[in-house]
């Protein structure tokens, strides 16, 4: 039998239904990698092993008494740094609410646990989810685990380094603009966006409150599907919410459907990748060939406007959602003196922003700032808004030829710590595959199709709204005609566990 | 209109005065600086032709989401206090605000 | 010396009406709305505006929304929606309020005044919309604000009219009858002394002298609470203004826009609030957690059913089926139940005709007898309304050092 550090989601549900771990096992085993781990790699913004071990005696004790227990009940799994949970600290990756406990648990988090999973912890993730990267985590970034000195990706990229070095057995995510799918990518991991409205937002700290999803990071699709059922389905606390019960793809078909057609606008990424990317994506096709589907070309002319028209909105959203946050009923709060003669209220919101939040969040609260402002309104934000629908009609004309989109993930391998950091526009343009699924609401699986200079490359598909099934049916067949999926990063897997 | 006249600092103090944040010494000219590239090319969505394109700022097509008017508990008072930087006597306490301020 | 000719001078006057909607719970959660419970014990992660917490609408909200703006003519928009209102106030959690820019509930009604002299004053309103309540800041302490959130995401109507108004009279009568109405839908309590009711009067005059006409800068008076502030200082700044621009002639429209002014009750004048340059910077924007609210065919005729006939429908058939006086009219139907009790009395024959007006106006009703009935007998009046506590609007300068958190290493 693998360490139990080694097996997916699936395979330690299973083991533990069938007695053969138990979850008091599982959480030590996956404890003692991250102890291992932690420090080179940077996973984690938080751990809470003690509060995983009781709920896995608890779980155990549950399963001898023969209760039927959920889904997940014998996975240890990890979430990102912006769920609310009741326990323990919801950072976002900012010094802002550094110490800040919410008072409540999103409801993702709840049915994580009500689905018998274990939150072993915290994932690191950019502050406030606006970075491609981890650079801008007030606890540092979290490093890939395929090559220490490169980025995840990110936002959300502890969670994928955590789920391919084998420090949980999945994660889960939020995915503004690719942060779920640019850092599946860059690790080699399953990274699913599912619809808008598919699960529920309530309780995840808002960024880009008409973009964002969370969805869970996986060693494959099979455990993307297991993960996304648990955490999907309509919630009456968000009014974003599809009136929809969760999906029933629990065990994703082994093939393909017949004469599915894939689209592959690979005119347009051409320009917008690296060769060793875009070869990455021509032999994700030629398997996809190999198993029965069709590639059909496809001109998606509006790709290249995606990312800049999602930054608009995004920063808007942003600014505003986090606008409460002003040092007055949480957070932080400045130690600092007003100057004699000012508005002291002022000031304390003013001071309190400026220690509290890092260079890049302050960026897009400017940007948000300035386009919402009478003088730019029209020109930049109702402008996106427009463009916006356009990208939409793009796709939903794509979908009338196609079943499903293909594209690249990321537009480059991952690259080192330090190198894009300073270049604003090059890691807007991390985005340019990943974009046009968030503006549009349509659900978007990246999986592992190759790598360069030993580093991830992944692939990326994009179904109708609601389309998830299909999505991972797809990625599942892939990955059982392919093997990237199964590929560990050096030195972190086969490793007995202490 | 050059990139870098797409945003001055002056413009950027602006907002960061209608977003109350302080800036520290260089910053306005920095995020300037930073912010041009990407206003650049929020300035090239211009190419596209959206005279008859409404605006599409929610992403879901739901309508009509209500709830009924009944009452569901609330945290409590500890609760709701617990993470305030300053509370006095079950309020929130925040520097005296000057005059009678508010907008709405 | 001569003295130059009177200068004439006309009052125009729009209202700004907030009244607090008689709902169980608030706008965007569950929170219970009560009066005087202990500070903060009825806020929730969404009240409080906690990251990740999410507004739903009150359904019961929406619907007395759409009565009342029904009740003042208005057209109500077939798709009404959400956007975000940003400014910065601690009793104010998220620092930007839900309310309604675009697509209000209601737009264009009107509502008819009656006046002293028998004629009907038509006052356009120009839209109804709705939106959340902030806390309650109180700025007793000299060297802090102490703010309690039960209040925050109440749900609030708010009501504005166009300048048609012409006299503080004319406002206060406004405000009157716009209280009455919402008491008689049974949407509101509109309690005057507990804040339920908070009247912005927009205030400028045009001034006639020497042949040309100016108009003086259009002054916001905030948050008046009573009838009696609202008549006084909208009064007050009718002399006031007046005074400034004859003293002043750049004190204009054109030069000076619109500014913004407190009531102080002590004094029975308006002063100057400090106005931000970007006090009206609201960077409305479509509020994305939101779902618009499209009327489904024969709700709207639903709510019409359910409401009840309006005061000065009332009244008019008082006058026209038992020849009731104007005055007592305004009694008579000043709130539902007293109209109630009158027309269950009539009904049961204790109506007779009084004045020589009355006789004048009779009417065939079988119903009406011939006894005597004093016009001059005393209808149980309301109590004198006390005057809302104004807050102090000295503003103390010390500053407390606060607590430092520590930050992570």
């Amino acid at each position: 039998m693998s360490a139990i550090g080694d097996l997916s989601a699936c395979e330690a549900a299973a083991a533990f239904a069938r007695g053969d771990i138990t979850a008091r096992a599982a959480v030590d085993a996956i404890a003692a990698r991250i102890e291992r781990f932690q420090s080179r790699l940077n996973a984690y913004a938080a751990t809470a092993v003690e509060d995983a071990r009781e709920r896995a005696e608890d779980l155990d004790r549950r399963r001898r008494r023969g209760e039927a227990l959920g889904r997940l009940a014998g996975a240890v799994l990890a979430i990102n740094d912006n769920f609310a949970t009741a326990r323990g600290v919801t950072a976002c990756g900012s010094r802002m609410l550094a110490g800040y406990h919410a008072p409540y648990d999103a409801a993702a988090v709840a049915r994580i646990v009500a689905a018998g999973g274990i939150i072993i912890g915290k994932t690191v993730m950019d502050e406030f989810a606006a970075g491609g990267t981890t650079e801008t985590s007030a606890v540092g970034p979290a490093r890939n685990p395929w090559d220490p000195s490169h980025t995840p990706g990110g936002a959300a990229g502890g969670g994928a380094c955590a789920v391919a070095a084998r420090l949980c057995h999945g994660g889960y995510g939020s995915d503004t603009d690719g942060s779920i799918r640019l850092p599946a990518a860059f690790c080699g991991i399953t990274g699913l966006k599912p619809t808008y409205g598919r699960v529920s937002r309530y309780g995840l700290a808002a960024c880009g409150s008409s973009l964002e999803q969370i969805g869970p990071f996986a060693r494959d699709a099979r455990d993307a599907a297991l993960l996304l059922s648990a955490i999907a389905g309509h919630d009456p606390r968000d009014a974003t919410s599809a009136p929809l019960p969760p999906p029933d793809c629990l065990v994703p078909p082994a093939n393909l459907p017949r004469g599915l057609r894939i689209g592959f606008p690979r005119a347009g990424c051409e320009r917008s990748c690296e060769p060793a990317v875009l070869a990455s994506a021509d032999d994700a096709c030629a398997a996809f060939r190999a198993l029965g589907a069709r590639i059909a070309p496809l001109a998606m002319p509006l790709l290249e406007h995606a990312a800049a028209c999602l930054r608009v909105i995004a920063a808007a959203e942003a600014a505003s959602n986090l606008a409460r946050l002003d040092g007055a009923h949480f957070g932080h709060r400045t130690a600092e003196k007003a100057p004699p003669g000012g508005d002291e209220t002022e000031f304390l919101c003013a001071a309190s922003r400026r220690e509290g939040f890092g260079a890049e969040i302050k960026r897009r609260i400017l940007l948000g700032t300035l386009v919402l402002s009478s003088g730019r309104y029209e020109s930049c934000y109702a402008k996106a808004l427009r463009v916006r629908r356009l990208i939409k009609e793009e796709l939903e004309r794509a979908f009338e030829s196609c079943d499903l989109v293909l594209l690249p993930a990321a537009p480059a391998a991952p690259f080192k710590l330090g190198e894009k950091i300073a270049d604003p526009a090059a890691l807007l343009r991390l985005h340019v595959f990943t974009a046009g699924a968030n503006l549009a609401g349509v659900p978007a699986l990246s999986f592992p199709a190759g790598f360069a200079g030993g580093l991830p490359l992944g692939v990326q598909l994009l179904a109708p709204p609601f389309g998830e099934g299909l999505l991972l049916q797809a990625g599942h067949a892939f990955q059982q005609a392919t093997d990237w999926h199964l590929r560990a990063p050096p030195g972190v897997a086969g490793e007995e566990d202490a | 209109m050059s990139v870098a006249e797409l945003l001055t600092p002056a413009q950027v103090e602006a907002a960061a005065r209608l977003a109350r944040l302080l800036l520290n010494e260089g910053e306005a000219a920095a995020f300037a600086a930073q912010l041009a590239p990407i206003l650049a090319r929020v300035q090239a969505l211009d190419e596209l032709d959206t005279s008859n394109v409404a605006p599409l700022a929610r992403l879901s097509p739901l309508a009509n989401v209500l709830r009924p008017d009944e009452a569901r508990p609330s945290l409590g008072a500890d609760l709701a206090l617990r993470e305030a930087p300053d509370a006095a006597g079950g309020f929130f306490r925040v520097p005296r605000v000057l005059g009678e301020g508010g907008g709405a | 010396m001569t003295l130059p000719p009177a200068p004439k001078a006309r009052l125009i006057v729009g209202l700004e009406i907030h009244v607090q909607l008689r709902t169980a719970t608030k706008l965007f959660c569950g929170c219970a709305v009560r009066f005087g419970a202990p500070p903060n014990s009825l806020t929730c992660p969404v009240c409080l505006g906690h990251p990740g917490a999410l507004p739903v609408l009150n359904r019961e909200a929406l619907r007395c929304a759409a009565k009342t703006a029904m009740a003042l003519g208005c057209r109500i928009l077939p798709r009404t929606s959400w956007d975000r209102k940003s400014y910065w106030y601690p009793d104010l959690p998220k620092n930007y309020q839900i309310s309604q820019n675009e697509f209000p509930v209601g737009l264009e009604g009107a509502v008819e005044l009656p006046r002293a002299d028998g004629s009907v004053k038509t006052v356009r309103i120009r839209r109804v919309h709705l939106e959340e309540d902030a806390g309650k800041s109180l700025h007793d302490a000299p060297d802090a604000t102490l703010v309690d959130l039960n209040r925050a995401g109440t749900a609030l109507l708010e009501i504005v009219t166009a300048p048609d108004i012409a006299s503080p009279e004319e406002a206060g009568d406004l405000a009157r009858e716009i209280r009455r109405i919402v008491r008689y839908l049974g949407v509101a309590d509109a309690d005057m002394q507990k804040g339920h009711m908070r009247l912005e009067p927009n205030v400028n005059c045009a001034v006639e002298l020497d042949g040309a006409e100016a108009r003086t800068p259009i002054v916001e008076i905030k948050n008046l609470n009573s009838f009696r502030a609202l008549e006084a200082a909208v009064a007050f700044e009718f002399e006031r203004q007046t005074a400034a621009y004859l003293a002043d002639p750049a004190y204009t429209l054109e030069r000076r826009g619109k500014e913004s002014r407190g009531w102080d009750e002590a004094a029975l004048a308006t002063f100057v609030q400090r106005r931000k340059e970007e006090a009206h910077e609201y960077r409305c924007f479509p509020d994305p957690d939101l779902a618009p609210y499209e009327w489904i065919a024969g709700e709207l005729d639903e709510l019409a059913r359910e409401t009840p006939e309006l005061p000065q429908a009332r009244r008019r058939r008082l006058a026209r089926e038992l020849g009731i006086g104007q005055g007592d009219a305004l009694l008579i139907a000043e709130d539902r139940a007293t109209g109630d009790l009158f027309e269950a009395a009539v009904a049961a024959g204790a109506w007779r005709e009084s004045s020589a007006s009355a006789r004048a106006t009779r009417c065939s009703s079988p119903r009406i007898g011939r006894r005597a009935i004093s016009s001059r007998r005393r209808w149980p009046r309301a109590p004198a309304r006390k005057p809302w506590p104004s807050t102090s609007s000295t503003s103390g300068r010390a500053w407390r050092r606060t607590r430092a958190r520590p930050l992570p290493a």
